[in-house]
This record gives C-alpha cells, sequence and structure tokens, in this order.
C-alpha cells in the first residue's frame, strides 16, 4: 500500500505548498482516482508517490517504506511505476522492446528473464508483435501503452498515471483506459490522474484536490450526486449524468445510481 | 521533411555480414583502413578491390546504396586526380598539352592511385554502418570503450547519451517540421531571399524547438529516474552482444589477411 500520511510539499522559494496535508491510499487491485484543476496539486501528488519528490511535512510510505530513506528509493521506485501526460517523452528506447526493456535492466535483471518480462509487458498492454517497431512509428495511444508497458516490466505493485489521456485521440485514450484496468484487474493498485470524470466514472474511490488540499474523498457515485458542488470544484460531470439529473428533476423516472449512456437511451425509449 | 523508417543508412537484411558482431567489423575495418594506407601499389589496391566487391556481394546491400558515398566525394576525387596530374609549364615529356598546361603520365598514376584508394575507403567503411544498426554500434562502443571506465570514462553514460540522441532524431525532425508549417501558416517564408536572410528564417524556427527540445529532456529525465536509471553500473542488457566463434575467426584471420596484403604489396 501507499500511504500518503497528511503529506505536504513546498517547491523551493513558493510561497504556498503544492500539495497541503493530504491523506489518501494507494491499495493493491483499486484504482483510485485524483482529479482536480491545473496547479491543484495533482502532478506533485503524484511525484510524491514514488519519491522523485519528497515531502516537506508528513511522510509518504510505500510497503512500509518512507519515501525520506535514500537507501530504499531504488526499492520504491521499482514498485511504484510512474508514467506522464506525453507519451514521446518518456520513451528511452530506439525500438520499442529495448525501452521495455530499460527499467529490468536498470535492475539488473538476467537477459533471459528480461526477454520474459518485455514480452509478457507488451502482451498486457496489447502490444504483442510491436517488438522491434520504431517509437516514432506509433500513434500517440501505442505509445503511451508502451510506457505502461515499460513501467509493468519492472514488475511493479502500484502504477501512477499522470493524466495519461489527456494527450491522446478517443481511441488512443479508450486503449489506455483498457490497459490501466487490466492492470487494476490483475492486482495492481492504480493511482490515475485526470481532468475527466468519464475517465475514472468506475474508480473505486475518487479525491479531488484544490490548492493542494483534498476538498472531496468518496465513490464516483458520491461524487456526481450534487452536480452543482462538483462544479464549484471544477469537475464538469460528464452531459449523460448531467442530463439524468434534469430529467429526474422533471419527475422522469430514471433507474438508480449514474447511468451510462447505454443504460440512458434503454431507459428513455419506451417513454 | 520525410522521416526515413529506419534512421541512417542501415540496410535492413540478413546476410553473413550483417550477423557479424559490430566490434569484429569494426576490428576488421581498423586493419582493413591500416592496410590500405600501407599498399603502395595497384597489385595492393586490386587486392582490396576484390575483398571489397566480395564482402560487398555478401553482404546484400545494393551496390547502387554502396556506391552513393562515391558520388558526393566526386568533387575531391577530380580534385586529387588533376592535382597530382596537372603540371603548370611541365619540364617533363606530357602526355597533353593545353597551353601552358600538361598532363604528367607519373602523376597522373599517381593521381588514379589516391582516388581508388579514397574510393575503397569509402566503400569499404561505409559498409560497417550499411550493415549495422545504430543501437549495435553504440552498444560496440561502449564495449571497446569499457577498458577507459578503470581511467574513470563514463563509457555506458555516452553510450546512453548517444543512445538516445539516436532516438530523438526522428522525434527531433518531426517537431521541426511541425514548427516550420506553423509559422508558414502564420506568413513566415523560408523560400526566399538571400542566404543571409534564409538563415535568419529559421531562427523562429530554432527557439520553439530548443525550448520544447529542454521541456523532453525533463520529462525524459523523471521517466528515466522512475525506471530506476544510476547510470551503468550494475545494468545489465537486454540483447547482451556476444562475440561468437565465428566473430573471432573473422577478426583474426580475415583481419591478418587484410593486413598482409598492404604489407605485400
Amino acid at each position: 500500500m501507499i500511504v500518503f500520511e497528511q503529506a505536504g510539499f513546498v517547491y523551493p522559494g513558493a510561497s504556498a505548498p503544492a500539495v497541503d496535508g493530504v491523506s489518501v491510499e494507494v491499495e493493491p487491485g483499486r484504482l483510485l482516482a485524483l482529479l482536480g484543476a491545473n496547479g491543484s496539486g495533482k502532478s506533485t501528488l503524484a511525484r510524491l508517490g514514488n519519491a522523485l519528490l519528497v515531502p516537506s511535512t508528513g511522510t509518504v510510505l510505500v510497503d512500509g517504506m518512507d519515501t525520506r530513506d535514500e537507501d530504499a528509493v531504488w526499492d520504491i521506485r521499482s514498485r511504484v511505476g510512474f508514467i506522464q501526460q506525453n507519451p514521446e517523452n518518456q520513451i528511452v528506447g530506439t525500438i520499442a522492446e529495448e525501452d521495455v526493456a530499460f527499467g529490468p535492466e536498470n535492475l539488473g535483471v538476467a537477459a533471459h528473464e528480461i526477454r520474459i518480462r518485455v514480452d509478457e509487458a507488451l502482451e498486457a498492454v496489447g502490444l504483442a508483435g510491436f517488438q522491434r517497431r520504431e517509437p516514432h512509428m506509433l500513434s500517440g495511444g501505442q505509445k503511451q501503452r508502451l510506457a505502461i508497458a515499460g513501467a509493468l516490466a519492472m514488475r511493479p505493485s502500484y502504477l501512477i498515471a499522470d493524466e495519461p489521456t489527456a494527450m491522446l485521440d478517443p481511441v488512443g485514450r479508450a486503449d489506455v483506459l483498457r490497459s490501466l484496468r487490466h492492470l487494476r484487474s490483475v492486482g495492481v493498485g492504480v493511482m490515475h490522474i485526470t481532468h475527466h470524470l468519464e475517465d475514472v466514472l468506475d474508480a473505486d474511490r475518487i479525491i479531488v484536490l484544490s490548492l493542494g488540499r483534498t476538498v472531496f474523498d468518496g465513490t464516483p457515485a458520491e461524487l456526481v450526486v450534487d452536480p452543482g458542488r462538483a462544479l464549484s470544484m471544477g469537475i464538469e460531470l460528464p452531459a449523460e449524468i448531467l442530463l439524468a439529473h434534469e430529467l429526474r428533476r422533471h419527475g422522469v423516472r430514471l433507474p438508480d445510481g449514474h447511468p451510462a449512456p447505454e443504460d440512458l437511451v434503454e431507459a428513455l425509449w419506451p417513454l | 521533411m520525410r522521416v526515413p523508417s529506419t534512421f541512417g543508412q542501415y540496410v535492413p537484411v540478413d546476410s553473413p555480414v550483417h550477423s557479424l558482431d559490430a566490434r569484429t567489423k569494426i576490428g576488421v575495418i581498423a586493419l582493413f583502413t591500416l592496410g590500405l594506407f600501407l599498399a603502395d601499389g595497384f597489385a595492393g589496391l586490386g587486392g582490396y578491390a576484390v575483398v571489397v566487391a566480395v564482402v560487398l556481394w555478401a553482404s546484400h546491400v545494393p551496390p547502387r546504396i554502396a556506391l552513393r558515398g562515391v558520388r558526393a566525394l566526386g568533387v575531391l576525387l577530380l580534385f586529387t586526380l588533376l592535382a597530382h596530374a596537372l603540371r603548370w609549364q611541365p619540364a617533363t615529356v606530357t602526355l597533353l598539352r593545353v597551353g601552358p598546361i600538361g598532363v604528367d603520365p607519373e602523376g597522373l598514376r599517381t593521381g588514379v592511385f589516391f582516388a581508388m584508394r579514397i574510393v575503397l575507403l569509402m566503400v569499404g567503411t561505409s559498409l560497417l554502418t550499411l550493415t549495422t544498426t545504430p543501437v549495435q554500434l553504440t552498444d560496440a562502443l561502449e564495449s571497446l570503450m569499457r577498458p577507459a571506465s578503470a581511467l574513470g570514462v563514463p563509457s555506458g553514460e555516452i553510450a546512453m547519451m548517444l543512445t538516445i540522441a539516436l532516438r530523438f532524431i526522428p522525434t527531433t525532425a518531426q517537431e521541426a517540421e511541425r514548427v516550420i508549417i506553423a509559422q508558414t501558416a502564420r506568413g513566415a517564408r523560408f523560400d526566399e531571399g538571400g542566404l543571409v536572410t534564409r538563415v535568419r528564417a529559421y531562427v523562429p524556427v530554432l527557439v520553439p524547438l530548443f525550448v520544447n527540445l529542454f521541456r523532453r529532456a525533463e520529462d525524459l529525465a523523471l521517466a528515466m529516474d522512475s525506471r530506476c536509471y544510476r547510470g551503468g553500473r550494475g545494468r545489465t542488457r537486454l540483447h547482451a552482444a556476444i562475440m561468437t566463434p565465428r566473430d573471432w575467426l573473422v577478426l583474426l584471420l580475415g583481419g591478418a589477411a587484410l593486413l598482409a596484403i598492404g604489407i605485400t604489396f
């Protein structure tokens, strides 16, 4: 488990903390979504999670190891995969399999074991057969899945994804979301940072940050109950949920919960 | 700007030359170069020409591609030939005279000799880059530099820098194209004016390109940190290059034969 305990971080020279007393846990096999406007501290929190930054106040523990402990840094990073917004900028290798091998190579894994891990990781993100493909011959979504495979090859217990879909087209976005869901299903704890609530409606837990502080901590269902409150936190609800709210307000009977577009169609056409 | 699917000169086919270890090829080519400069007769050059032709045939590289570099050297070749062959008011017997300029047979012989040597050097050494991927080359370089690590030379880090540079060449080329299109859309002209004007037109392209490269470098550093990169120490490799008995055989016998040609003729 990654445990953020009252974690805070102040950038050198900044007057206000970027993250201020946030407490949250990333648990194996669960999806934690982190929402918030630009400058809300999402990316800073992400970097606190794998010791790219160490907290100024509070603590961050990864499987019990304090990220402040310099001897534990490499152990922590091998357990916590990290992917960023721009897929292009995190690819090191000149061909796909070399990039996926980069992490295990750094960990000193033996060559035949690296081979197995690389093929498994590419398979897991749906890029089997792309071993010898050059990065610039891949689409944005494929590059981002390659980055996920690069993290997976280190056999991490957790994956922190910092706005992984922000630069992708709808197809690439759906593919990346599918890969992240697959990771959750095989027991990896995923922390997904995003601007789009519709990316994480199936999250196990959502926290919303504003100016470095937690302003919401609960389930997606709890967040969409009150569109006004969500909007005040800078979260725009997906159109189908807003529509459902309006319809209910005008007396249309709909099934409980927040319907997917297909459910909404199903409920509306008999009217 | 079209970005080729394979960067560099590499010709992606399977051949006995391609499958040799890059270090073997570097070693053999070093001895070939040495021998080529030791040879002082046409017999020696003829011998090397046969060797280069045979290796070229075995490598399945189209001769047209292998000779591409020679055309680029045309001016240098012509200059070499003329500088040796032409005499101003020649005192010796000349082959041909035009006014005060004459062609000296001995000079012509030397000119042809030097020109041939340049062509052989060019084609012979280009066989390395034609049959070896940039990554294999950087790996070979790292391995050859390893003894220098004892003296504090960061060979692993240098190889990593080269690999990353190779990795980002196509990315940077694509980005340059995007910036050029963006600037063109806003009225920039890259195709008019004199040399100075044209060079100056590229300043608004280079500035955003560099700014973006720095941003990329920052992201890349984070990505490498996250994936536990901590320098060359303790790193293993997916494709560890291994010198096979065949590599040693080619290196020792081939290298010795090439050197022998140069010494003998």
